[in-house]
């Protein structure tokens, strides 16, 4: 499932791929395959993509219809 | 030793990690085709000695591995069925691959000795393999038995 709200978060804070894949340390591939959908990121990375976002988990990662 | 930095991130860490995973299998199994054909084909103890040796180190140090950390195998269970059933798959191409050595070996003379002695070293194979096999589910096992109770004991911290 694409992750919108992440997308969202960077575009708000007009940070490119590769200027928030640099904050957080990793490839711009790798932010966008987890915008994609198509990668599923570790916590820690999630905690880092949250940080450099000012967001939380919930707001980032949390899915409502998951279930 | 200080280590040398990682320049991949996690994703490229875990596709890295896939490349290498399809890597060592195909040099498991056609280390395995090689000595077979080689052999087969009358290839001399000496030529195919380093190849053997290769491939036992391998298969060995990846059992172990495993084992220490109470792997067994993604699809299979460590229980009687699934040995017993291995270890006839084992037994059966041990058969097959004898029957060919002396056949190949004899010029296809001795068909009643060549299917004795196959049926003997295929049933042999079986009852090693299987011995093997229930040694290192034990094994395995246990080991996944010590590792749960030393996660519990850092839970009680």
């Amino acid at each position: 499932m694409k992750n919108k709200a992440m997308k969202l978060a960077r575009v708000e804070m007009e940070l490119s791929q590769e200027a928030l894949a640099k904050r957080v340390g990793v490839t711009r591939q790798t932010i966008s395959m987890i915008e994609a959908g198509k990668f599923n990121p570790s916590l820690r990375l999630c905690l880092d993509i949250c940080h450099a976002l000012g967001k939380t988990l919930d707001d980032l990662f949390w899915e409502e219809d998951s279930q | 030793m200080k280590r040398m930095k990682n320049n991949l991130d996690e994703r490229q860490e875990q596709e890295l990690l896939h490349i290498e995973h399809i890597g060592v299998w195909f040099c498991f199994w056609a280390l395995l085709a090689a000595l077979v054909i080689q052999s087969l084909m009358g290839a001399p103890w000496s030529q195919i000695a380093g190849e053997w040796m290769i491939f036992m180190v391998l298969a060995l140090g990846m059992a172990v591995a495993c084992i220490r950390r109470g792997i067994w195998d993604r699809y299979l269970k460590p229980d009687l069925k699934t040995n017993v059933a291995a270890s006839a798959v084992g037994g059966l191409a041990i058969a097959v691959f004898v029957f060919g050595m002396i056949l190949r070996n004899t010029g296809g003379e001795f068909w009643g000795v060549s299917i004795v002695l196959a049926v003997g070293t295929g049933l042999f194979t079986f009852a090693l393999c299987l011995v093997l096999l229930t040694i290192f589910a034990r094994l395995t096992k246990k080991r996944q038995q010590k590792l749960d109770n030393m996660d519990c004991e850092d839970d009680d911290e």
